[in-house]
Parts: structure tokens; sequence; C-alpha cells
């Protein structure tokens, strides 16, 4: 009954909250800035007017036609330019560049990084910063490039974490944009680029404000340590910039008068943003060693200072300092070879007791019953068999065996009880998922954990550790759970448990890959 | 071939900054909600406050972009942090009008409630709302967020800052004066 409740208050309560819709529809009707259309160009009407005439004499006088014909065909004859071997055919200046464009590099460009078109107040910060180009990885779809921002670190570092603000001892963060395109081999191709910190190695920075709040002394003194920043640039083939305009000139008045005043913008950082030359390139196209050019932009926030404020009333605090000019070269056909595979094959035996979800789903037609089951866990064995390391990530394969003589029931609750927390040198591992039973080869994956963490992070962890977290119910909708009493509910009707859960660190297993 | 052509239509009459802001809007908008609700000192307010938000949101990428915008949703919870503070400005002397929950103490039973009956009667959903409009602040807080977010008791505590027994007694009596107002309408 109290499911029933609990779904008809729900329903009811919705009318008290605000139309998500109308709310939109309101800010663009209220907010929708009205642009100035660009003045008409007066003078193309009588120059196209000539252009026509002349056309028109042409087709219309003979002689005229036949003049200007003989003298095309004398100077622009396009079989007498093939006829010619190559060797011989007069130099076209702009041929040749579009030639030697279009064709990729046989040899490995070397790697670079600078910070350019700086604002004069950030010069002596730019200056002090170290970049390098890190890693280059390419998995047949995104192309990642690791690199690290030495100096500036305490900046950087703000930057890359929520908390921050005028309480901070670090009051001054600096954060990437998100450039619209990229340069292959010269040309500008409208790919996205997601930018910013490597998301692991500010993890810990994150998880330190979060538990003293921004002014702790924790997280200040780690800031305070750190000597240089590692970010990621990730290029996603398979995807084409939003901003990409592919018919300019089809466009209404109206919008091409708005993407003129953004790009008019965004030129005000970086000089080459021109998004009519952008390009889509299929992936399939790629071959041959690739050379890449990004330009990141670098975005300062003082919160010291009180933002700023137009006429409006729209605020803002960032300013645009410098820009992160990368360039790198990459093999698209390296492809998984990027791929490395760590065995690990340690093992931990479980020990004492542990409370664990039990619910039984099936014995009971139309109802399950649930309860918290205590068992010795005597037995019970946790196996880190191999990380597999990729660009984008890393796959650590974990599997749980139960003592044979525990009941079927028993062990698939106990170990959909089970969660593990991975640590990488005591600090906790930013993870995107976890899964379960068969891959589509047919190998047992136990329990494949998905790390984000860029192979040169794994590389640079001594010792991981896994903990087992035991969960149990604690709750059912706002009443506590009676601890012992079996909850038997209609199946259709589960809804809003609570949970606790333990640790189980002296069940914990730990492991290096060097 | 006719609904990409029509998407290409729609698509054009849209600046770059309309299409990033209905994006964001979609992505954001549940979470943001839950934080004005968590942080409002006036529920009545709550939509102003997001409409506030969202335009502050879109009039800045109008003007300046949002190139520079890394985090969208970090960056739309500051905006949401400053207008909750000119908002509490705002509000500061005015006194709250709170409905008194006290005069419901006697227990009506879930069982002796037809909610089943009562998802489509219009009488019954209004008097609901209205119920839970006039209550106390934290009591509404608590009640939006425990029954339309599903947030369990602890959240809910962790996040007003109150201990769980206080939500837990919160909750008893507003689903009491509810059942109580339920009770009293004829199907």
């Amino acid at each position: 009954m109290r499911v029933k409740e609990h779904g008809f208050y729900k329903i009811a309560i919705k009318g008290l909250l605000p139309r998500q819709e109308h709310i939109r529809r309101e800010i663009l009707a209220q907010a929708h800035p009205a642009k100035k259309l660009p003045k008409k160009k007066t003078w193309l009407t009588p120059v196209l007017t000539g252009v026509a005439a002349v056309i028109v004499v042409c087709a219309a006088v003979p002689d005229a036609r036949a003049a200007i014909s003989q003298w095309f065909r004398e100077n622009f004859s396009v079989q007498n330019y093939v006829a010619q071997p190559a060797e011989a055919r007069p130099s076209t200046p702009e041929l040749d560049a579009l030639i030697d464009q279009a064709k990729p590099k046989d040899a490995e460009a070397v790697n670079s990084i600078e910070i350019v078109n700086v604002t004069p107040e950030w010069q002596k910060w730019a200056d002090s910063l170290n970049p390098a180009v890190g890693d280059v990885f390419y998995d047949g779809k995104e192309l990642i490039v690791s690199f690290d921002m030495g100096g500036g670190a305490a900046e950087l570092i703000m930057g890359g974490v929520y908390t921050t603000g005028a309480e901070s001892p670090f009051p001054i963060s600096v954060r990437t944009g998100d450039p619209g395109y990229i340069k292959l081999n010269g040309t500008k191709y409208a790919y996205n680029v997601m930018s910013g910190p490597a998301e692991s190695s500010f993890r810990k920075y994150q998880s330190l404000f979060e538990e003293d709040g921004p002014a702790g002394n924790r997280a200040a003194q780690r800031i305070r340590e750190a000597d240089t920043v590692p970010y990621t640039a990730t290029i996603d083939f398979s995807r084409t910039s939003a901003d990409y305009i592919a018919d300019f000139d089809g466009l209404p008045e109206e919008r091409q008068a708005l993407i003129l005043e953004e790009i008019k913008r965004a030129q005000q950082y970086d000089p080459e943003y021109t998004p009519f030359a952008f390009k889509t390139l299929p992936e399939s196209r790629l071959s041959g060693i690739q050379e890449v050019e990004v330009n990141i932009s670098l975005w300062a926030t003082d919160y010291s200072k009180p933002a700023q404020e137009d006429a409006e009333g729209t605020t803002w605090q960032s300013e645009y300092i410098g820009m992160v000019k990368l360039r790198f070269s990459f093999d698209p056909t390296a492809g998984s070879q990027n791929k490395q595979i760590y065995e690990v094959s340690r093992t931990s035996e479980f020990t004492g007791e542990g409370t664990y979800r039990w619910a039984d789903w099936e014995s009971d037609p139309g109802y399950v019953t649930c309860t918290n089951k205590t068992i010795d866990m005597k037995g019970v064995t946790m196996t880190a068999k191999r990380i597999d390391s990729y660009a984008s990530g890393a796959e650590l394969y974990v599997s749980v065996t139960c003592p044979d003589d525990w009941d079927p029931l028993d062990k698939e609750c106990f170990l959909s009880s089970l969660t593990p927390r991975v640590l990488g040198d005591g600090d906790a591992l930013p993870t995107t998922g976890e899964q379960y039973g068969l891959k589509e080869n047919g190998e047992d994956l136990g329990m494949c954990i998905y790390l984000k963490l860029l192979p040169s992070e794994l590389d640079a962890i001594d010792t991981f550790e896994v903990i087992p977290v035991l969960s149990r119910y604690s709750g059912y909708d706002d009443m506590p759970y009676e601890e012992g009493r079996p909850t038997r509910i209609p199946k259709d009707a589960v809804h809003g448990w609570q949970e606790e859960s333990t640790e189980l660190t002296d069940c914990a297993l730990q492991f290096s890959l060097k | 071939m006719e609904v990409s052509s029509s998407y290409e239509r729609e698509r054009n009459k849209q600046t770059d900054a309309e299409i990033y802001f209905n994006r964001i809007y979609r992505d954001t908008y549940s979470d943001i909600l839950k934080f004005v609700i968590i942080k409002t000192s006036n529920a009545d307010q709550v939509e102003d406050i997001l409409q506030n938000i969202y335009k502050s949101f879109y009039t800045r990428i109008s003007k300046k972009g949002y190139r520079d915008i890394q985090m969208p949703q970090a960056f739309l919870m500051q905006l949401a942090k400053k207008e909750l503070s000119r908002h509490y400005k705002k509000s500061a002397v005015k006194k709250e009008r709170e409905f008194d929950l006290e005069k419901f103490e006697d227990l009506v039973e879930a069982d002796e409630i037809p909610f089943e009956q009562l998802v489509d009667h219009q009488e019954a959903l209004r008097m609901v709302r209205d119920t839970v409009r006039r209550m106390p602040l934290l009591t509404y807080k608590s009640f939006m967020l425990f029954y339309y977010y599903d947030m369990s008791v602890a959240a809910i505590a962790k996040n007003l800052g109150v201990r769980e027994s206080n939500i837990k007694t919160r909750l008893w009596r507003a689903r009491n004066a509810v059942r109580k107002g339920l009770k009293g309408i004829s199907l």
C-alpha cells in the first residue's frame, strides 16, 4: 500500500514543479538578443549586372565568342598540360601545395607544444610553464594525446576541480577550452576536441576538497607539492563539430549575421578560427603518418576579484589568457597495438563474518522476500586476474569464488552484494562501470572493472589495492529495516530500499604491476 | 529524406548558442531543479529562480560564446548559487507563511485511502498540491526530494543538514496531513 501511496504523491506533486518546456520557451523568447542585420551590399547589384552583360554579349556576338574561346584554348589547354611528362610540366605552386597537403607524411614528425598568443599580464606565468607532449593513442575511433604542464601547477589544478572560489587558498584557476577544429596534415577539419585534466590525477584533489571544504589544508598541501599537471586532449573521429557549417551561402541572412558575430568573437583568441574552411574526413581515409595540430585556449578566473557585469546584468569572471599550440603525429594503422596486458594473478582469502543483501524472487509467486543474512566468509577468495590497458582506459578483471557447499541463492546474493573499490597508491581510482558474466568470445569476465586511466597513469601507480565492499539493507522508504525480520512485498512494488555498506579491509588484495 | 530536410530547416532557424543552450538545458535541468529545491528559502519562487539561472546562462553564451565553458554543469551551479544568494537577500525580511501540521497528529492509516482510484481525481491531486505547498519549508523540501526525486532519508538529511530522525518525523507528519485531507474527498 505504501508504494501505491508513493506513486500517487509523485504524480500529484509533479504539478508543483516548474514546467520545463515552458521555462525554456520563456527564456528564448525573452533573452533572444536583437541582432542587427548586416548592411545590404549595394555595390553588388551593378557588378553582377555588368558580369551578366558581358556573358550576354559573348553568347550573342559570334565573333566575340570565337575570339574568347581561341584565347582560352591557347592559354589553358588541359590536354597539352597532361600530355607532357610530369617533370616537364610548368610548375603551378597552388596545385603542388594541394598535392603535398593531401599526401600523408612518410616520416614521423617531432611532437611539440608551445604557449602562444599570451596576454601581457599572463606572459610571466606562461613563460614559467614547461609543457611537454606525452603519449599519443589511437584506438580506431578516438585519438588521445596526453601532455604535461609543468609550472603554474596551482592555478591549473584549481581549474580542474569543481570546488574553487574566493575562500580557497588558491583563488585563481586556469582552465582549458575545447577547440571546434583540428588541423590534419595542414588542413582544417571539423572535429571537436575535448581537453582537460587527466581525471584520475585530479580525483585526489577533488576528494580532499569535498572532505575538507574549499579552504582545506590537506588539499592545499598537495597542490603546493605538485610540480606537473597531466592533461589530455581527445579527438573523436566519429563525430564532427556542431559548428561545422556546410552551406553558409544557403542560410538565411539573419543566421549568417549571427554566425559571423560568433566567428568574430572566436577569432579574438584564435585568429585562425574560420569554420567555413572546415571539412569532414571519414575515418577510413586515414592512412600513413598523420600530423595533427590543435590549438587549445587557456582561460583564467580570479575569484578574489569581483565578477564583471555589463549593463544587462550578465556576469562573467573568466578571461582568455593564451593558447596551447599542440603538434604531434600518429599512425592510424597502429590501432589496437596500443593494448597492453598485465598479468596479475593475485588472490586474497576472506575471513570473518559478512552481512549481505538476500532476496528470494522465485519461491513465492508474485512476492519477493528480502532480508539481511550473515555468513561465515571462510573459503571465499578474490583473485585479480589481469589488467588490460588501452588508449582510453584500463580494464581490471577480478573473480570472486564462494565455497561449493554454499546454497546457490546465498552465493548469488552474496556476489551481487559485493562491489570492489579500487585504490592506486592510496587514492580512489575513477571507475566508469562494471560488467559481469561472459564476453562475446565466451571468456568468463568474472567481474570486469573499467578504470578511467591513461596507460601513462597506470604505469605511474606503484601499488594497487582492491577492497571488497559488502552492502546490506538498512531501510525501506522512510521505515528503518528491522534486523532479522524478512520483509515480504509484492514484486512490482519493490521500491526505495536503502543500503549501508562495509569495507572488508581485512580481505583486501594488493598488487603491483612493476 | 523529408525528416532530414525538416531537421535541416529547423536547425538553420536556430543560432549555435540556441542549439548549445537547448542541449545543456535538457541535460542539466533535473539536477539544477533539485539543487534549487534543496537551497531555496521560498518554495513559491523555485520557478522564478530557475528561469533567472537559465536566462543568465543563455545571455552569457549569446554574448561571450561558450567555448571557454568546459564544465557547463559546474558553470550553472555557480550561476545557481549566485541567483540563490540574490534571492536570499530579497526574501530575508519576508516571514514565511507556514501550515501547522501538529493538528493532524491523529494517525490516518494508508490502508484507509484508495490511492489507485485517486490517481485521476483532480480534486485529490489539487488537495495534495495545496497541502504540500503550504507545508513548512523543510517539510516541503523533504517531501519533494523523497517522493519526486526518490532520494533516501539519509541522503535528504545530508543535503539539508539535519538529522535523519528529523526528516522521518517531518515526512510522517506531512504524509498524515495529506492522508487526512484525502480521506475527506468523496469519490
